[in-house]
């Protein structure tokens, strides 16, 4: 990749924050429904 | 504030269309299988759920996260296997010849440059766990997954076991019984199935246009090419 392929696909330079968010917020959401359902499974087991 | 919005879209599109499918199939899946779960309540003359009760249940999560402890084994598998195996013709392999783990192909050492990530350019430990973190991540999602997979099937197995009026299992026993292992496998033989599917596949069908396919015009011995 060139340095000019990197900044216009969004590179560390790039504005790459709502990707950012969006991954942050697409894994805490999976961790917290597993961590809930196995709660709530070991609660009711 | 409107170009915003506009670019964000365009930007994540893939995601977000994919999120918006996962939402409506989940939504889908909770009210379908809440009004079954009601009906075989009613059958054994049992008290059936409200709809938020169901949801926050072990019969609901055991349905959703056995199919999701499956996929993140796919993609694990996938991730890891394809540092290995190859097929010839498929997009879904490296190239046959040479060494897609090289500093070189893989932008490391002398051949980051400043777009790089962070701890691609920082050598020693950092760089070793960045080189697999795409792995670290989906082999964790996979374990943590089944592990809550099993625990929410083992509740519900015990309930039919004493609805039945017949022993329930340890933890323990039950991951070995073959009701744990009839519904891993039958969601794994079909993640198996559709990797082995698109990699074959691929090697002699075409979709112009998808990341998934080579180009229209591209050899059917061409390997590892993207449009």
């Amino acid at each position: 990749m060139t340095d000019d392929s990197s900044q216009r696909n969004g590179g560390e330079s790039g504005a790459m924050g709502p990707q950012k968010a969006l991954f942050a917020v697409w894994l805490a959401f999976l961790v917290a429904v597993i961590v809930l359902y196995a709660v709530i499974g070991v609660r009711h087991g | 504030m409107a170009e915003r919005r506009r670019r964000f879209f365009r930007d994540n599109g893939l995601s977000l269309v994919f999120i918006a499918m996962f939402v409506a199939a989940v939504v889908g899946q909770a009210v379908a299988g809440w009004h079954d779960f009601n009906s075989d309540q009613v059958t054994h003359h049992q008290q059936t759920y409200g709809f938020l009760r169901y949801i926050f249940s072990s019969d609901f999560g055991s349905n959703l996260l056995d199919n999701w402890q499956s996929e993140f084994l796919q993609f694990a598998a996938f991730i890891a296997l394809g540092v290995w195996l190859r097929q010839r013709g498929s997009t879904e392999s490296t190239d046959l010849d040479g060494d897609p783990s090289s500093d070189e192909e893989q932008q490391l050492g002398a051949h980051t440059d400043p777009n790089s990530p962070l701890w691609a350019r920082a050598g020693g430990w950092r760089t070793a766990v960045f080189s697999h973190s795409l792995l670290a991540l989906m082999l964790a999602l996979w374990l943590a997954s089944w592990a809550a997979a099993s625990i929410t099937s083992w509740s519900n197995y015990n309930d039919q076991q004493q609805e039945h009026k017949e022993a329930t299992l340890s933890y323990g026993s039950y991951l070995t019984s073959s009701n744990f292992w009839d519904l891993t496998l039958q969601n794994w033989q079909s993640e198996f199935l559709a990797v082995a599917s698109i990699s074959i596949f691929s090697v002699f069908l075409r979709e112009r246009g998808s990341p998934q396919s080579k180009p229209v015009g591209a050899p059917h011995e061409a390997t590892g090419v993207s449009p």
